[in-house]
């Protein structure tokens, strides 16, 4: 008789078999962990879940928004599912519209007010001051639907709908998501494509782009290729077609870790222009005085890239951690960096606890700039003073504390504090905080 | 096999809790590290509850359950509830990665072999007449519907007890302040160690032997210890030892399989999947739990 205790080495790496048996094993016992499972005797029913979340972000002297959401999920059997989203938002504040901010010395003395102030209103109350910031006020509601459904046994799809709409501004898009299951599920290999259209219908047009919104009739001396036309043509509504298409790879590593890569290609093509920004003409012989403000342009195609890296592991019985970066880069010249982590703490009575930091760092666009120099031999083809396409440092730094209520429902709360810094452009930091709490309830 | 239906108990012994009942055909035990008699009888029905529902839903002996159902649909696709259909998926998935050897319909084959200790060996003739009621890839299982020839059984049973004892250690977690350790006939689950921080010391004995000679220790603060290949189970003919573990793919018991062998691994479903297919490995069960880094005792 042979007698042998093998001692595991920890060193030893687990060999295909019994990884494979291990995640066999662990997706048996994680899948009978659902409550319902627990009851005597009971065939598992289908259960649908509500979600509801509410959600307030405010960035200091800036905009604040209002967000009430409503998600549903129907469990219609047979691993068919039915979900429909609610979102309703209210946006109410100032935004930067492009121009220079007036330093003691020079700045802009050009009074500016937006042809209508149906939706948004470019200030013009008398104070210079405020002239760099557009104030506006929005509704949006959105909705959409999706079902995913088994195709074959290793095989789901998931087709959705959805519908867009503000005051000015109406998006209509589909899109379609196959997901493939291989190695006993351990692999998912996903794809999926999506069209979307969008319609930007200011009250009174779109302006032509780097028309003359305004200028300053008492200075020196005015650019040779612009004159100041201030009745510049106005078009009818701005559409663009946006296509994205997606391809990702998510692998179960062992019992504890799992990690995903997905590929996203995006291609805008149309109106890209933001209607409400400008961007200023400044004169340098005086002391950079704004002499003239002009709408912004961009060009009418933008093609996207995107590869996304996650990886969660579960450390311990009690503790997750979730990191992700991404990184983007377009044909406009922006690059972006985004690394997200969150560290999740289970404690008793089924409570959590999850830290959250995060930092983006995205580089400008190509024809990005704080304002045109007045002695250029030409107007340039494309120009935006709009930050969010200059160089931006967001970072943020979060807290989330969730609790189960009983075996069927959940709530979270959690607050976030962002601050953003701009270089290029004449913005002060921006500070924003964000609070949401989130209730979700399943039912029969 | 019918369990003779124990009453349940619960006694203090050397510290400890012990909580007995029988269930799928074995003698059950939670010993459980508490002076806490109230919580210990809580943990020990919560236990004797799962078992129960298990044996109930999964044994192939009685008419009233998902297993009948499906045994006697007479070809018709049957629709199974979430749980039944993960427990075939991880038939499907042990199926695959055994190449065929473990097999949940392979219950057949006790028509003509008998391992009552007995000599009678089955003609090969007899063998091959089953063989084409044998096969988990005739049977067409696409969650949740699975359809069968109405000659061929599927019997959970060699992944039912291994999978109570997990669902136990799950069902009874929340509740713990200090460990327990599950014995469902000889399938093991420590959770968490004893009171004082020491492991659970788990003894394997040589069941053939009648002074039980013990063979190895194992020592868990939490984990998983399984058993296959009953050695009190098998045919000698003409001097040639035939043991109960059959090869689906032949009909015949498994060549040079050891007689038991004992994994250590973190869940029972997998320990006693592990020990399974060693013993499916026949000769080769040795170099398989080797290679596959699992800490084991081969008899």
């Amino acid at each position: 008789m042979q007698l042998k205790i093998k001692k595991l080495q920890s060193d030893q790496p687990k060999s295909s078999v019994r990884s494979a048996l291990t995640v066999a094993t662990c997706a048996v016992l994680s899948g009978s962990l659902s409550p319902v499972c627990a009851s005597d005797e009971e065939e598992v029913s289908d259960l649908s879940k509500i979600g509801l979340s509410t959600f307030y972000y405010s960035e200091e002297e800036r905009v604040s928004v209002n967000t009430t959401h409503v998600a549903i999920e129907n469990d219609l059997g047979d691993d068919t599912f039915l979900r429909a989203n609610v979102i309703y938002d209210t946006i109410t504040g100032a935004s930067p519209n492009g121009r220079i901010i007036p330093t003691s010395t020079g700045g802009s003395s050009i009074p500016f007010t937006s042809a209508s102030g149906f939706s948004v209103n470019i200030n013009d109350n008398g104070s210079a001051g405020k002239r760099w910031l557009t104030e506006f006020t929005d509704k949006r509601a959105a909705f959409d639907l999706s079902i995913e459904k088994p195709l074959t046994r290793n095989l789901r799809g998931v087709l959705e709908g959805n519908f867009s709409s503000e005051n000015d501004f109406t998006a209509y898009g589909a899109a379609g998501t196959i997901a493939w299951d291989l190695h006993q599920r351990n692999t998912t290999i996903t794809s999926g494509l999506g069209v979307l259209k969008e319609t930007v219908s200011p009250a009174s047009g779109t302006p032509l782009e780097l028309g003359v919104a305004n200028c300053n009739d008492t200075a020196p001396v005015l650019p040779s290729w612009e004159t100041c036309n201030v009745t510049s043509p106005r078009f009818g509504n701005g559409q663009k077609r946006v296509f994205d298409g997606m391809v990702g790879v998510t692998r179960v590593l062992n019992q504890r870790t799992i990690t995903q890569l997905n590929y996203s290609l995006g291609v805008s093509l149309g109106y890209l222009t933001d209607p409400y920004k400008l961007i200023s003409v400044i004169d340098n012989s005086i002391e950079g005085e704004e002499v003239m403000i002009l709408y912004e342009k961009r060009p009418d195609r933008r093609t996207r890239h995107s590869l996304y890296w996650k990886t969660v592991s579960q450390l311990t019985d009690k503790k997750v951690v979730d990191f992700s970066y991404r990184y983007f880069w377009d044909d406009w010249g922006i690059t972006s960096h985004t690394f997200d982590y969150k560290y999740r703490y289970d404690f008793k009575p089924k409570s959590y606890l999850q830290p959250h930091v995060r930092l983006n760092l995205q580089s400008s666009a190509d024809f990005f700039q704080r304002a045109i120099d007045s002695s250029v031999a030409s107007l340039p083809q494309y120009a935006s003073a709009d930050y969010r396409l200059g160089k931006l440092t967001t970072y943020s730094i979060g807290l989330k504390y969730g609790k189960e209520l009983g075996v069927n429902g959940s709530f979270g709360v959690r607050a976030e504090y962002i601050v953003q810094a701009y270089s290029g452009v004449d913005l002060p930091d921006m500070n924003a905080l964000v609070y949401q709490g989130t209730f979700t309830f399943k039912f029969k | 096999m019918v369990t003779e239906n124990q009453p349940i108990s619960l006694e203090r012994q050397n510290d400890l809790w012990v909580g007995r009942f029988s269930a799928m055909a074995s003698p059950c035990e939670l010993l459980m590290d508490t002076p806490d008699e109230a919580l210990a009888y809580q943990l020990l029905s919560i236990a004797e509850r799962e078992a129960k529902r298990i044996e109930q839903k999964f044994s192939r002996y009685r008419d009233d359950n998902i297993i009948f159902k499906i045994n006697h649909a007479l070809g018709q696709a049957v629709k199974v509830d979430a749980e039944t259909a993960l427990l075939l998926d991880y038939a499907d998935q042990c199926y695959q990665l055994s190449d065929g050897h473990f097999d949940i319909t392979s219950g057949v084959l006790r028509e003509v072999w008998r391992f009552d200790g007995g000599n009678r060996i089955p003609s090969r003739a007899e063998v091959d007449s089953i063989l084409p009621r044998v096969g988990w890839s005739k049977v067409a299982w696409r969650s949740p519907d699975l359809r069968m020839n109405s000659a061929m059984e599927i019997d959970l049973g060699g992944i039912g007890k291994e999978y109570a004892v997990d669902r136990v250690a799950l069902l009874i977690r929340p509740h713990l302040q200090s460990g327990v350790l599950i014995n469902f006939g000889g399938d093991l689950c420590a959770i968490g160690p004893r009171l004082d921080g020491r492991p659970w010391e788990i003894a394997i004995e040589d069941p053939e032997s009648i002074d039980k000679q013990q063979l190895g220790l194992v020592k868990l603060k939490s984990g998983a210890v399984a058993t296959s290949g009953d050695a009190r189970r098998y045919l000698i003919k003409d001097g040639v030892r035939y043991g109960h573990i059959l090869d689906p793919v032949t009909g015949w018991p498994i060549p040079d399989a050891p007689r038991s062998v004992t994994t250590v691994a973190s869940t029972c479903m997998e320990a006693g999947m592990l020990s399974t297919f060693a013993i499916l490995k026949g000769a080769a069960a040795r170099d398989f739990l080797t290679q596959e880094g699992v800490e084991f005792l081969c008899l």
